[in-house]
């Protein structure tokens, strides 16, 4: 399985990932890495570094972010440098608990793929709704 | 083209635990799934899409298969509904 490691501002990653873990069974080969204010950026891409070590079985790594241009983004894409790792942002919880599920993908397009498929599950439901509702009865003209 | 139809009994309806577990098990089979509810069809092996449907308790789902081990799958499938999704 492809790795995952997310970081973001906060207590934001780590209570995404516990989101997720307690959606999904099974969840392994991912970590989560929030960034505390007062914190010095250096030592961030260290521990995200460990993290990407940790769950890298071979197949590549997937660091996935809040936002891009903030600090967690920034120390993350100090490991593209790194074989097999790819960097993605605006993080969202459908996107984790698809990971599981990729297979045949190297990370960049991995990344890729996971950047979609997270843009595409946000939605206005009340439109949505709209749609679903059934035709009223009667004729219609 | 196996096909079956399913009572959802647990009573949170197919929420997001519940939808996980279907396309997990899902997932295992090589065969296509598909998973309809109130005319509305999705893919069975995406937690999202099984979410989509929206079913709560009491809710009829239509489970149909095709390929391979699609047998199996809808047998599979049909019963971790009725078992309210192992909750």
């Amino acid at each position: 399985m492809i790795g995952l490691v997310v970081v973001g501002h906060g207590d934001f990653p780590v209570a995404l990932l516990k989101a997720a873990e307690s959606v999904l069974a099974g969840v392994t080969q991912m970590r989560a890495i929030g960034l505390e204010p007062g914190r010095v950026p250096g030592t961030l891409s260290a521990e995200i570094g460990r993290a990407v070590d940790e769950v890298d079985s071979g197949e590549g790594v997937i660091i996935m972010t809040d936002m891009m241009g903030g600090t967690p983004t920034n120390a993350a894409l100090a490991m593209l440098y790194r074989k097999g790792v790819e960097v993605g942002t605006g993080v969202n919880l459908p996107m984790l608990l698809k990971v599981p599920f990729i297979k045949g993908k190297t990370s960049k397009e991995a990344a890729n793929f996971l950047v979609e498929y997270g843009r595409r599950n946000l939605s206005q439901p009340s439109e949505m709704l709209e749609a679903m509702k059934p035709e009223k009865s009667g004729k219609k003209d | 083209m196996p096909e079956r139809n399913v009572t959802v009994t647990n009573e949170l309806g197919v929420h997001a635990r519940a939808a996980a577990a279907f396309a997990q098990l899902s997932s295992r089979f090589e065969c296509e799934i598909f998973v309809s509810c109130r005319g509305m069809e999705v893919d069975g092996k995406s937690i999202m899409g099984v979410m989509m449907l929206t079913a709560p308790m009491g809710a009829e789902l239509t489970i149909r298969t095709e390929g391979e081990d699609d047998h199996d799958a809808v047998e599979q499938l049909a019963a971790l509904v009725e078992n309210s999704f192992g909750e």
